[in-house]
């Protein structure tokens, strides 16, 4: 008998010894050496019917792609008409509850230059508009009308430096000045009011509401908190900074309060 | 037809700037895209005069979307184009750096321009960070003008 011969019997006897006999350490260690041997291969294997149907499944995989798409959109869509709607219904209370004559409007630009700060509205004078009118969002104050033109106006934002509003204190009634912080880059609008009493008892978290003085803004309109109090030494008055209660980084619907 | 080009383009970059949100991640900052067309005007008109007129058209359509003083940007960039002429007389237009040059000071002008009528507590870095968006957007301004330009040319 040859050597081959040999070899072959061998493996034989091997398997049949296997096949009948117990489970042995010896048996599960081939038994997954050559599983890991085998199934790349059977993995190519499968991949046969794949390439038969490789059309088919092309052209599933695009439908379904477009299908995702429109999916997508329409979600997207979907999602964006809600906030919208829950930004409309939170106008629409102010609306009901406000004593003022009002109109709803939607922003359609912002400014184009970076030292100032103001906003485009889709409502004019056909509208009622008149410069220096009041502009609120659902959250508070947000400037007033500046130019004013047949279908649009631009509003004067309160973080404007050039934008300025007599404000009262809730806590104390201290009335004081509102305008926007600086001319500086800050990653969160913020406003500043000055010329409030140096004795001013001023906590983190107090509201500041509109006075009503200056005659362009009605009393009672939210402002916002106050965040920092800061005694200059030297000064006669407080340095407090605030919290727009309006959020100017997404302003979307506004109203005008009319004249 | 490089005039309709170039109106063209300022309106198209007027509308972008004013409709672009504002980056409130670094600091509430806007891009600004007309300093870099009152740049190329500057530098690639033969005559004063177009590079002026472009530059007061410019900063009036900026000036017309904005609550600032109209008229104040029109006349800091028309300032801006009568020096950048004159530079671009003496240095090579085409260089990049000139280009960024240009740019930035057409914004530099603007942004001092709105500092002398709102002051200027903490704009410095403003100014720059401006200064220097203006900069790296001219470039590329002047390589899309000039390319729509040339193949605007009759044969």
């Amino acid at each position: 008998m040859k050597r081959e011969h040999f070899v072959i019997v061998g493996l034989l006897a091997l398997a049949w010894a296997l096949l009948l006999g117990q489970p042995t350490a010896l048996g599960a260690g081939l038994r997954v050496f050559f599983l890991r041997l085998a199934t790349p291969f059977q993995r190519i294997a499968d991949l046969i019917p794949v390439v038969h149907s490789h059309n088919q499944l092309a052209a599933d995989n695009k439908k379904l792609r477009a299908d995702n798409n429109t999916l997508r959109a329409q979600l997207a869509e979907l999602q964006h008409q809600r906030a919208e709607n829950q930004q409309l219904r939170a106008l629409l209370q102010i609306k009901q509850a406000a004593p003022w004559r009002t109109v709803g409007a939607r922003v359609i630009g912002r400014d184009a230059s970076n030292w100032w700060k103001s906003i485009q509205i889709d409502r004019g004078t056909d509208d009622g508009v008149r410069p220096d009118q009041p502009v609120l969002s659902a959250s508070g104050l947000i400037g007033k009308t500046i130019h004013v033109t047949a279908g649009e106006s631009r509003v004067l934002l309160l973080l404007d430096p050039t934008c300025k509003v007599g404000a009262l204190l809730e806590t104390t009634r201290e009335p004081g000045i509102v305008s926007g912080a600086n001319a500086a880059l800050t990653r969160e609008p913020r406003l500043q009011m000055s010329f409030l009493d140096r004795k001013s008892n001023v906590k983190v978290g107090d509201a500041v509401y509109t006075s009503g003085l200056g005659g362009v803004f009605p009393r009672g309109i939210l402002i916002g908190t106050v965040t920092e109090a800061d005694l200059d030494p030297q000064g006669l008055y407080q340095n407090v900074e605030l919290k727009p209660a309006a959020d100017f980084r997404r302003l979307e619907e506004v109203m005008v309060i009319l004249p | 037809m490089n005039f309709l080009i170039i109106a063209t383009t300022a309106l198209l970059l007027t509308a972008l700037q004013a409709r672009l949100p504002t980056a409130w991640w670094i600091g509430g900052f806007r891009f600004e895209f007309l300093p870099a067309l009152v740049a190329y005007g500057a530098l690639t008109f033969r005559r004063r005069r177009w590079a002026v007129v472009l530059a007061v058209a410019a900063g009036f359509l900026q000036d017309a979307l904005s609550a600032g003083p109209f008229g104040n940007t029109g006349a800091a960039y028309a300032l801006a184009a009568l020096l950048l002429v004159t530079l671009g007389r003496a240095f090579d237009r085409d260089s990049l750096w000139m280009q960024m040059l240009a740019g930035a000071i057409a914004s530099a002008g603007a942004s001092l321009a709105a500092i002398a009528v709102i002051g200027g507590q903490n704009a410095a870095l403003k100014l720059l960070l401006l200064a220097a968006v203006s900069a790296v957007i001219a470039p590329f301004l002047f390589f899309v003008l000039d390319f729509a330009r040339w193949r605007s040319r009759p044969a």
